[in-house]
């Protein structure tokens, strides 16, 4: 089920928020678990299998981790082998074997069928194994009930498209959470940005970027190809960072509290520091959980530099088993390690004279990411760099480009650097001084009618049943 | 005064707030049942609405039971006329776009089909083939 779905919005989420919030504390937790199965199934029943069976084992693996010290490197081992088996197997087997094929190795195909991939097991599989890991690095103690751990691997909100979150950072609040009128109503605030930033300009950016990157590059002069990459690049940001706005505002409303898995990242005046303000939870499990293992920078400059490139080759392909993926991954490794090189082998630290590289580098990247093949993205950024075959007469950026898709991107752009973070410091600022005059009061209304306005804009939106759709649901 | 307390008129907005979601996310979903839309109004979008599934008596039947609910709530929820109308009068009003792909706003109240590439044709960018001639 997707949060910007008519089942999801007016039936689910009322009667989820009735379970987790009006039943005794005691049926909370057993409610919540049974209404994400019930999420996680609807569409495609049988994947709660997988999800069910991944819960059992780590369940179990934690367990055996904390009570046999001397023997958990093997139940470490078999976690390894249990959770990117099942990855491995959902998601990798079929672009193996195609892959095997190409290059003219056949084997007896098993299953016979194309495997079909479960939502979302890239998150939950990667939070599972942070848990055992956890667990045995001795960061976490292994939770007793199978239920309460059900949860942690199976809560709604974050489910199918992260943020990936640690056990540590909830296990409290799987415990006990405290709830409040205040809280409910910051998650939805939080709720409603994520559903604009999905529906009214994701959504939006989505009809052009697919139009464009639909053509023939052939027909691709400048203009239209670098709309259609900025749409794009406007379409992933606010789609993914806008799910992860609803993932953390639903939890909010049921009284847990996620970290952050953006922070700005098209204001970034470095690829590092690309990565160090997109998909925080992604990044950040690749840097605790392999980059540090393998050595991270301790081993001098060439391992170092080998270590990136690995990790980003990791990535990319987590995003997709596809090679333009890969190449997107190595692509963005390639210039961490090359700002390394420039900055003497340490993290690159850049002026704002970095931000146009920086940016450009990301939508650069996006191309390779959204291309349907790497002939495709290569045509496509030749025509971005003005050597296309398009005339500018029967395709043109004009064909695109109407009020509401400037007027969308506008706001992309706007709603891409950190202006709400300052306004909320200001008015912290403004409070601490004691201001309780009319503007306070005008500043505060504005947060009650502001999400009301953006939750019926994005229902309006939703029941058009325009465009819809959703670029990190296959992950 | 600390900004940490939190004064009365904030507690009433949260609370306001709060309140105005639940009824959002609630009350589409009641008027479903309580309140269908009128019937026809479906058929003016020149489609047949999804019809109401089945209660499953197999294990395919019951896999295939969420898909076919959905696309029948699609159809059916409460305020669905409302909440279309208010995207057509956000559409045409603020941005002078057609809210549909298939429609393609003129000067002077005039509208143009975009079936079958009419607007290519217009536009000269589909130009028969020598074969066609």
């Amino acid at each position: 089920m997707q949060f910007s779905s008519p089942t999801f919005l007016f039936l689910f989420l009322p009667l989820a928020l009735a379970l987790g919030l009006a039943l005794p504390r005691a049926l909370r937790n057993v409610a919540l678990f049974v209404a994400s199965l019930v999420f996680y199934a609807w569409g495609e029943p049988w994947v709660v299998r997988v999800m069910l069976v991944s819960i059992l084992v780590n369940w179990a693996l934690a367990l055996w981790v904390e009570r046999d010290r001397e023997r958990s490197r093997l139940a470490i081992g078999v976690a390894l082998v249990f959770n990117l088996g099942l990855l491995g197997f959902y998601k990798y087997w079929n672009f193996l074997w195609d892959n095997l094929a190409a290059v003219g190795v056949s084997l007896e195909r098993f299953p016979a069928e194309p495997v079909q991939l479960p939502i979302g097991i890239s998150f939950f599989t990667f939070q599972a194994l942070s848990y055992v890991i956890d667990v045995r690095r001795g960061e976490g103690r292994a939770q007793r009930n199978p239920l309460d751990f059900g949860l942690y691997i199976a809560l709604f909100p974050q489910l199918i498209a992260g943020p990936i979150v640690r056990y540590r950072d909830v296990a409290a609040q799987i415990a006990e959470r405290t709830l409040s009128s205040e809280k409910f109503a910051s998650g939805v605030r939080r709720f409603a940005v994520g559903l604009a930033k999905k529906l009214l300009i994701a959504n939006t950016c989505a009809v052009a970027a697919k139009d464009i990157f639909g053509l023939d590059p052939a027909q691709l002069d400048a203009g239209t190809a670098w709309l259609g990459a900025l749409c794009y690049t406007a379409q992933i940001y606010f789609d993914f960072s806008g799910y992860s706005d609803m993932a953390i505002g639903l939890g909010r409303m049921l009284g847990f509290e996620f970290l952050e898995n953006f922070d700005y990242p098209y204001i970034a005046r470095s690829v590092t520091e690309f990565w160090r303000r997109w998909h925080l939870s992604l990044s950040t499990w690749f840097r605790d959980y392999l980059y540090i293992p393998l050595g991270g920078n301790r081993h001098g400059r060439a391992r170092t530099y080998f270590n990136l490139v690995l990790v980003f080759f990791l990535c990319g392909l987590w995003h997709g088993a596809a090679w333009n993926f890969v190449v997107w991954g190595l692509f963005h490794g390639a210039f961490l390690v090359l700002e390394r090189m420039a900055s003497g082998g340490k993290r690159a630290r850049s002026s704002w004279l970095g931000w146009p590289y920086a940016f450009v580098v990301a939508v650069v990247g996006w191309v390779f990411f959204n291309a349907k093949s790497l002939p495709h993205a290569l045509e496509f950024l030749r025509a971005m760099a003005g050597f296309g075959t398009g005339d500018g007469v029967a395709v043109h950026a004009g064909l695109y480009l109407d009020a509401l898709l400037a007027t969308t991107l506008a706001v992309a752009a706007v709603g891409s650097t950190p202006w709400v973070p300052a306004l909320a410091r200001w008015r912290e600022r403004r409070r601490a001084a004691g201001a309780e005059d009319g503007l306070e009061r005008g500043l505060e209304l504005a947060t009650v009618a502001l999400p009301l306005v953006m939750l019926c804009l994005s229902a309006a939106r939703l029941s058009a049943g325009t465009f819809n759709p959703f670029i990190y649901f296959r992950f | 005064m600390n900004a940490s307390t939190k004064s009365p008129f904030r507690s009433w907005c949260d609370r306001a707030l709060a309140l105005a979601f639940v009824l959002f996310c609630a009350v589409p979903g009641a008027l479903t049942w309580l309140q269908p839309p009128p019937s026809g109004s479906i058929e003016r979008e020149f489609r047949r609405p999804a019809p109401e599934p089945k209660a499953p008596q197999t294990l395919a039947e019951a896999e295939a039971w969420p898909t076919a609910f959905d696309a029948w709530f699609r159809d059916h929820f409460g305020l669905r006329p409302t909440w279309i109308r208010l995207n057509n009068r956000v559409s045409i009003e603020a941005f002078g776009v057609s809210p549909t792909n298939e429609i393609v706003l003129g000067p002077d109240a005039w509208m143009f089909t975009t079936r079958d590439r009419a607007v290519d044709v217009w536009r000269g960018a589909d130009p028969f083939s020598a074969e066609e001639l």
